[in-house]
């Protein structure tokens, strides 16, 4: 006899908590077990071990242990070389990636190879190894605030985070003895706790502008499900780069003024660095501010920044926020008319430029009444809630950010899952070999938006083998992919004859880097023109050869049953396609085929007739 | 529902109430093989839906069937759950588009043979202008933009007309398929519809080729206009 076991299971009633791991500062929230007092389960910041509910995404190491936060950012001009922040945006990337994407830093980062690697002192540490730190320092504090172990989370990342970056994620919460349950993306999770009032319903928009990436997810909020329709962004893009301006202004400014160099000298580099943040922080509350920098022992630089100035400063930059955002609104099939909110999100939407912007974009008065930075960890935990089952009235239904296919003739990409589809998902088609006697195929899966293989990224590449020889285009290959609800992608191809089959789960290398995805949306932009002619061209053309060839083969025929000027004609138009093949020119190529096609009805007709008349002889 | 046959369930043998979910043991019933895009979202298989409703039982099975809401179960109940959302979220999206709709529709009565092929002959009510424009692409670019502009309400026309044609064979298709009894074999279902399908898939046919002329002429328009 057996037991019955109805429904869900908590196996284990450790508490799962919700982490943003940001760029900048890093929190964790919960939601607690019972209701408070006004019925209502509300997520609550967990303060941190030094009693605040922020903590800076700083590591500083003293005598070569690493301490976290507020305690560490003192360090950060002290002791500069031994103090890493922003490290966010060295995860889950190489060196190469790093070039121009990224201003340079005071601590150091090792040329080479493969993963990134930052020396302090006489150590070395990989980015996984630094956000570790700091989500060993989230989960110490969430202990301390609940007063039990905690071992689970529900982590949010940027949108745009390609999967090596979520990969690292993952990585860097195991390495802090977190149980990673669901990586989720940071403007839908702060989507989860803006619906937490269940009477804001309708179509948003959630402009997530970070400390060192900018995404904007659109959303269909209906009675508690939370569907994402479309997500875009830009990774290369946030309020560190409004630091960044400032603070190459600055050593700009010194540079003319004494002749110094303050990027070569790491204290300095720091302390500029600080004073921009300052600067950009005073702006968002008062409309002029002295950005003040000790240069050496008897020099101070000091500017008067207006709201103004650092606004024309900063527009290039807000001016990127655009295009992804009317992409994201055509890929959900949406006007800005339609949207019934725009939701603010991170630290820089408090600035009044932000705001503006969004205005611009969107034609209407964002709603900045979420709390910026919490708003992202309060989401986690909601989605965290779901995930342990305490949580049935809100569901979360996600898609996937860029589209997903494999490489067919000719160097394109053909699409198998479109950006934006729902997960879990499958995908199947069946391809077909180009050669005769072909036995093996090359599956070669990629991730992009762009037509041709080599503007896509490179995913995974896995061989069939076995297949029946057979003529070209005869057999059947059958490919598959599969999504699952965490994202994780795995490939099958299959001989539909022979029953040989391969399958691979495309999970560490389903790397993009953010260089990588950034210019692939931008390019995908840019060309989404010419790669349209392109694909023309060649579908034209394919279909052009088809009708040439059979032409040809029917030219003798045509000599046979035509009168000779009719077939002459034919013949002629053969020659014409055949010289506007040898072009690129979609028009006449179609014209050439379509004359063609015309002038070869009659002899179609009459070949017709002999097939059916050769078939009524042989029956009877 | 249209396969509304009575069933057990697979684990404890309890009458089912749902389709998908013993309530009185928790478990998720397995995928049978007779479930189709149109059987898995509650609808009988149509070519013209309340998109609405669509909406309505999409959020509703999500709610229910969601892998999210399987995360603290047993494998088995995670692996079956993973796959009835899979198919949900396929099934809605091919169901919300009447174009993908049409094109699951035929495929699922077998009448898919002609679905994929090319029909490369210009409408014939749209041959003569289509050549002029091809013409005075050729010899006049200023001409060629009031063709250009002529031919793109000639295209208009033609596609709201083709279109009314088109909405109209779909009710007699599920009209006709109506009047069956539910429980009457697909292939019995399939002959019943046989004629009206194949009018249906030549004008899916046309469809296809003019979404594609509709597509060169906006590309034209971008390069003329």
């Amino acid at each position: 006899m057996s037991l019955p076991i109805f429904g869900s299971q908590p196996t284990d009633n450790t508490p799962i908590v919700g982490i943003d791991l940001g760029t900048t500062n890093s929190l964790v929230a919960y939601v607690p077990a019972a209701a408070s007092e006004s019925g209502a389960r509300n997520p609550m910041i967990l303060k941190s071990r030094e009693g605040k509910n922020l903590i800076p995404s700083v590591v500083s190491f003293m005598d070569g242990k690493p301490v976290v936060g507020y305690a560490a950012k003192e360090h950060k001009v002290r002791d500069a070389v031994h103090t890493i922040f922003s490290v966010k945006r060295l995860l889950g990337r190489g060196f190469d990636d790093l070039k121009g994407s990224l201003g340079t830093l005071p601590y150091k980062i090792l040329p080479g190879q493969g993963i990134i690697r930052i020396q302090v002192g006489d150590r070395v540490y990989t980015a996984v190894e630094i956000s570790a730190a700091i989500l060993r320092e989230l989960k110490l504090s969430a202990e301390q605030a609940l007063g039990m172990p905690v071992t689970r989370a529900v982590i949010t990342v940027p949108a745009y985070f390609n999967d090596s970056q979520r990969q690292a994620t993952r990585t860097a919460g195991r390495l802090a003895g977190l149980d990673v349950l669901r990586i989720i993306n940071e403007p839908t999770a702060a989507s989860l706790a803006y619906g937490l009032d269940r009477k804001r319903q309708g179509l948003i928009a959630v402009y997530d502008l970070g400390g060192g990436t900018f995404d904007i997810s659109v959303l269909k909020l209906n009675d508690g499900i939370f569907e994402v329709l479309s997500t875009n962004g830009n990774s290369l893009l946030g309020g560190d780069d409004f630091d960044q301006a400032l603070a190459n202004q600055t050593i700009h400014d010194i540079r003319t003024q004494w002749g110094i160099n303050a990027a070569e000298n790491a204290t300095l580099h720091a302390a500029i660095l600080e004073a921009a943040e300052n600067t950009k922080i005073a702006l968002s509350s008062q409309d002029h501010f002295t950005l003040e920098v000790k240069v050496d022992s008897e020099r101070v630089f000091r500017h008067e920044w207006t709201v103004e100035a650092f606004e024309a400063l900063v527009q290039p930059i807000l001016e990127k926020t655009r295009e992804p955002c009317l992409k994201a609104l055509a890929d959900a099939g949406l006007k800005p008319s339609d949207l019934s909110d725009v939701v603010l999100v991170g630290g820089p939407s408090r600035l009044a430029a932000v705001q503006k912007i969004a205005r611009d974009i969107f034609g209407r008065d964002p709603n900045n009444s979420v709390h910026p930075d919490e708003v992202v960890a309060a989401g986690a935990a909601i989605q965290a809630d779901i995930l342990a089952g305490r949580n049935r009235d809100f569901l979360l239904l996600d898609v996937v950010p860029l589209s997903l296919g494999i490489e067919t003739y000719g160097g394109l990409m053909s699409t198998l899952i479109p950006r934006n589809t729902r997960i879990p998902t499958v995908a199947r088609e069946t391809f077909t070999t180009f050669a005769d006697r072909q036995t093996g195929v090359d599956i070669h899966v990629l991730q992009g938006e762009r037509e041709k293989v080599a503007d896509n990224r490179s995913l995974s590449r896995f061989k069939l083998k076995g297949i029946q020889p057979m003529p070209a285009g005869m057999p059947r290959i059958e490919v598959s992919f599969l999504i699952d609800a965490d994202g994780i992608l795995q490939v099958a191809a299959k001989d539909l004859k022979t029953g040989s089959e391969q399958s691979i789960e495309v999970r560490p290398s389903y790397g993009l880097t953010d260089a990588e995805v950034e210019r692939m949306l931008l390019a995908s932009m840019d060309h989404a023109e010419a790669d349209a002619v392109w694909r023309r061209l060649v579908g034209v053309k394919n279909d052009a050869e088809a009708v040439l060839v059979a032409a040809e083969k029917r030219l003798p025929d045509a000599f046979r049953l035509l009168p000779e000027p009719d077939a002459r004609k034919i013949e002629q138009h053969i020659n014409e396609l055949r010289t506007a093949l040898k072009t690129e020119h979609i028009e006449s190529i179609q014209r050439a085929s379509s004359h063609l096609n015309q002038a070869s009805i009659r002899l179609a007709e009459l070949l017709f007739k002999d097939v059916i008349a050769q078939s009524v002889d042989g029956n009877q | 529902m249209d396969q509304a046959s009575p069933r057990n369930c697979n684990s404890c043998g309890t009458a089912l109430a749902t389709g998908f979910l013993c309530t009185h043991c928790g478990r998720l019933q397995p995928l049978g093989s007779e479930e189709n895009y149109f059987s898995v979202l509650g609808f009988a298989p149509r070519l013209q839906l309340d998109t609405v409703l669509l909406e309505k039982r999409f959020y509703e099975l999500s709610r229910a069937l969601h892998p999210d809401r399987f995360t603290t179960s047993d494998a088995e109940n995670r692996r079956i759950s993973t796959e009835r959302m899979t198919l949900i979220n396929d099934a809605y999206r091919n169901l919300k588009t009447s174009a993908l709709r049409r094109s699951y529709f035929l495929k699922l009565f077998g009448f898919h043979s002609a679905a994929n092929q090319k029909n490369p002959r210009i409408p014939v009510e749209l041959a003569e202008t289509w050549f002029e424009l091809q013409d005075a692409l050729a010899e006049s670019p200023t001409e060629a933009a009031s063709k250009l502009r002529g031919f793109e309400v000639e295209l208009g026309e033609f596609r709201a007309r083709k279109l009314q044609a088109l909405l109209a064979i779909e009710a007699e298709v599920d009209a006709a398929l109506d009047k069956l009894d539910p429980a009457q074999s697909a292939g019995t279902r399939s002959d019943a519809i046989a004629v009206l399908a194949e009018k249906l898939l030549a004008e899916v046919q046309g469809e296809t080729y003019l979404d594609s002329m509709t597509q060169n002429m906006e590309h034209m328009k971008k390069l003329l206009l």
